[in-house]
C-alpha cells in the first residue's frame, strides 16, 4: 500500500499565540513494501509527519493518500478509522502502553479493536511470540512481571498481531543497550522479509537507517531538507554536519579509508569481513592507488 | 590514598538467594576516569549505588576517603564528595528554572549566598549552560538537561562523580555533549569519574575499564592498549564499534589498511 504526501502542511494550536508550523509543504512518497527512514533531530517534525498517516493528525493543508484513501483537513472521522485499520504504529517506549492482565490478552487487544477474527489470531500467537524472540510460555504471564526488554517485545508483537499493511516505527530502539537495539532492529528486518509491509521508521540514529532503510528523508525545521538512497545522503557530509546529524560510524570509517587510499567500496553496508575481503581483492588487482 | 576502596564487598537483594556482588576488592584512584561495563544483571548498577551509600553493602565495605559508607557520621561527607548523575534527565529537577535548581542543592548544603552566586557562574561555565540558566528545565533538550543536572552536583564541589548510564537516553548529539563535559571535568579539573555504560566507545575514552560479569570484576584493564582488549570483548559478546571489527578482520587476513591502523592504534 503506497503512502503519498502532497503539499502537506500542519499548524499546531492555530489562531493562538502558540501557533507553530510543524510541517511545511511536505511532498513525500513511501512505496508499497519498501522501508523508508525519516531522520531528524528532536523537534524537526518527523513525528508530526507520521502521525498524519494513521490520521492521528489531519493536514491543515494538502492531501495525504494512504492506498486509495484521501486524508485532508475536512476528512470525516469514519474514513480516518478505515485508514487506521491498515496502519500499525509502534510508539516510542511502547512497553508503557501494556495494560492487560496477561500477555495473551494484551496481544489480542489490537486485533479485537480492529474487528479481526480473534480465534484465528489466537492460534498464531505462539508463532508470533517466537518471531519477536519470546517463548510461548509467556502467554499466561502478566506483562508486568517481564523484564524491560521482554515488555518491549510484547508491545511490538501486539502491533504486529494485526499484520498491518503499513508499519510505522517511532524510534523503536530508544533507551535500549546496543545489543538490545540490534536485536529489535533484526526482528523488524525479519518481519519485513516475511510480510513486506510498507515500513516507515523514525529515528535519529543514522546507523539504524543505514542498516534497514532503502530510502531516506532528512527533516529539519518542519521541512524535508534531503532525500534519497542512504548512499547518496551520506555523500553530502557537509550538509549533514550543518544539520548536526552524524554519519554512521561504519560509513565514516569506510569513507575515510576511501579518501586515504583511493579505493572505492561498492556500498557502505559491507560487513567488516566483506570490507576486508573487498580490500584484499582490490589490492591484488591493483585497484588501491595509494597503499 | 585511594579515593574509593572496595573491601570484600558483597551485595544481596532481600528477595533473592544469589549474591549480586561477590566479594569485590578494588581501589579507585584520585583523578582517574574509570568505566564499568557488563551485561544487564552483571551487578554494575548495583555497585554504582554503593559508592555514596545510596545502598549499603550486605557484606564487606565501601570506603570513601578512608571512611566506611556504613558509618552514620561519615555518610553526609560521603554524599557530598560523591555526586551521582542518573540515567533519566527528567527525574532530576525540583526547581522552576535551571539557576534555581543549581541553587537548591547548595541551599540544602548550607552554602552562603555570595558563594552560591559565584559557584553558579563557575559551574555553568564548566558545563556550558550560561545561556540557559533562566530557562525551565522541561524546555531543555536531553543533553542540556543532563548538563544542568551535572552543574547542580558540581556546585557542591564533589571529588568524585558517578555517571550511571547518563548518556543512554540521549540522542547522539546529547551524548556527545555529555562525553565532552565528562572529559573536560576529568582532564582539566582533576575530578575522579566513574561511568557505568553500555557503550564501548565511551569506555575507550576513559583510563581504565572494569568488566563485570555475574557479580565479579572479571577484567580490570587500562585503555592504553585497546587493540589487546578487542579479542576478549568480542568473545564476551560486546558489540565492537565497526572500526575495531574491521581492524580485526584485516589482522586475520594479514592485510594492512593504514587508515584503520592509525584510527585504532593511534599515531
Amino acid at each position: 500500500m503506497d503512502v503519498n504526501f502532497q503539499n502537506v502542511s500542519h499548524v499546531y494550536m492555530k489562531k493562538t499565540p502558540f501557533e507553530t508550523l510543524a510541517l511545511k509543504n511536505i511532498n513525500a512518497c513511501f512505496r508499497s513494501s519498501s522501508v523508508t527512514a525519516v531522520i531528524g533531530r528532536t523537534g524537526s517534525g518527523k513525528s508530526t509527519l507520521v502521525q498524519h498517516i494513521n490520521g492521528l493528525l489531519k493536514p491543515s493543508a494538502g492531501v495525504v493518500t494512504v492506498g486509495g484513501h484521501r486524508l485532508e483537513a475536512r476528512t470525516k472521522r469514519k474514513m480516518v478509522k478505515t485508514v487506521r485499520s491498515h496502519v500499525g504504529m509502534v510508539f516510542q517506549y511502547p512497553e508503557h502502553q501494556l495494560f492487560e492482565e496477561t500477555v495473551e490478552k494484551d496481544l489480542l487487544f489490537g486485533p479485537k479493536n480492529k474487528g479481526m477474527d480473534v480465534a484465528e489470531i489466537q492460534k498464531k500467537l505462539p508463532e508470533l511470540l517466537q518471531q519477536v524472540g519470546l517463548s510461548e510460555t509467556l502467554l499466561e504471564r502478566s506483562p508486568f512481571e517481564l523484564s524491560g526488554g521482554q515488555m518491549r517485545r510484547v508491545a511490538i508483537a501486539g502491533v504486529l498481531a494485526t499484520n498491518p499493511e503499513i508499519l510505522i516505527l517511532d524510534e523503536p530502539t530508544a533507551g535500549l543497550d546496543p545489543q538490545g537495539q540490534k536485536e529489535i532492529l533484526e526482528l523488524f528486518m525479519n518481519w519485513q522479509r516475511a510480510y513486506q509491509p510498507t515500513t516507515i521508521m523514525i529515528t535519529h540514529q543514522m546507523e539504524e537507517a543505514a542498516a534497514f532503510a532503502e530510502y531516506m528523508y532528512v527533516m529539519e525545521d518542519a521541512e524535508i531538507k534531503m532525500q534519497g538512497e542512504p548512499e547518496a545522503i551520506y555523500a553530502q557530509r557537509e550538509k549533514l554536519q550543518e544539520m548536526d546529524l552524524d554519519i554512521p560510524e561504519q560509513v565514516q570509517v569506510l569513507q575515510q579509508i576511501e579518501r586515504d587510499s583511493g579505493i572505492r567500496f561498492p556500498h557502505y553496508k559491507l560487513s567488516p569481513a566483506e570490507a576486508a575481503d573487498y580490500w584484499e581483492h582490490a589490492v591484488q588487482n591493483g585497484d588501491v592507488p595509494y597503499v | 590514598m585511594a579515593i574509593i576502596e572496595l573491601r570484600d564487598l558483597e551485595y544481596q537483594y532481600e528477595e533473592s538467594d544469589e549474591k549480586v556482588l561477590k566479594g569485590l576488592n578494588k581501589k579507585i584512584h584520585q583523578g582517574e576516569w574509570l568505566s564499568i561495563i557488563g551485561a544487564n544483571g552483571s551487578g554494575k548498577s548495583t555497585l554504582s549505588r554503593l559508592f555514596n551509600g545510596l545502598s549499603q553493602p550486605t557484606g564487606g565495605s565501601v570506603l570513601v576517603l578512608g571512611k566506611k559508607t556504613t558509618e552514620e557520621d561519615s555518610l553526609q561527607m560521603i554524599r557530598r564528595e560523591v555526586g551521582m548523575v542518573f540515567q533519566n534527565p527528567e527525574h532530576q529537577f525540583v526547581a522552576p528554572t535551571v539557576r534555581d535548581d543549581i541553587a537548591f542543592g547548595m541551599e540544602n548544603a548550607g552554602v552562603p549566598r555570595e558563594v552560591m552566586l559565584e559557584r553558579i557562574d563557575e559551574v555553568s561555565r564548566w558545563v556550558n549552560i550560561e545561556h540557559i540558566l533562566h530557562m525551565e528545565p522541561h524546555r531543555l533538550s536531553g543533553g542540556q538537561k543532563q548538563r544542568a543536572a551535572i552543574a547542580g552536583i558540581l556546585a557542591l564541589r564533589p571529588q568524585v562523580m558517578v555517571f550511571d548510564e547518563s548518556t543512554s537516553m540521549l540522542d547522539p548529539n546529547g551524548r556527545k555533549e555529555i562525553l565532552e563535559t565528562m572529559n573536560r571535568l576529568c582532564r582539566e579539573s582533576g575530578l575522579t569519574i566513574i561511568s557505568i555504560t553500555h557503550y564501548l566507545e565511551e569506555a575507550f575514552m576513559s583510563d581504565r575499564i572494569w568488566f563485570m560479569k555475574a557479580g565479579r570484576i572479571e577484567k580490570d584493564v587500562t585503555t592504553a592498549n585497546i587493540p589487546d582488549q578487542l579479542e576478549w570483548m568480542e568473545a564476551e559478546g560486546m558489540p565492537l564499534p565497526y572500526k575495531y571489527q574491521l581492524y580485526r578482520e584485516a589482522k586475520k587476513r594479514r592485510i594492512d589498511i593504514r587508515t584503520l591502523r592509525t584510527m585504532v592504534e593511534g599515531e
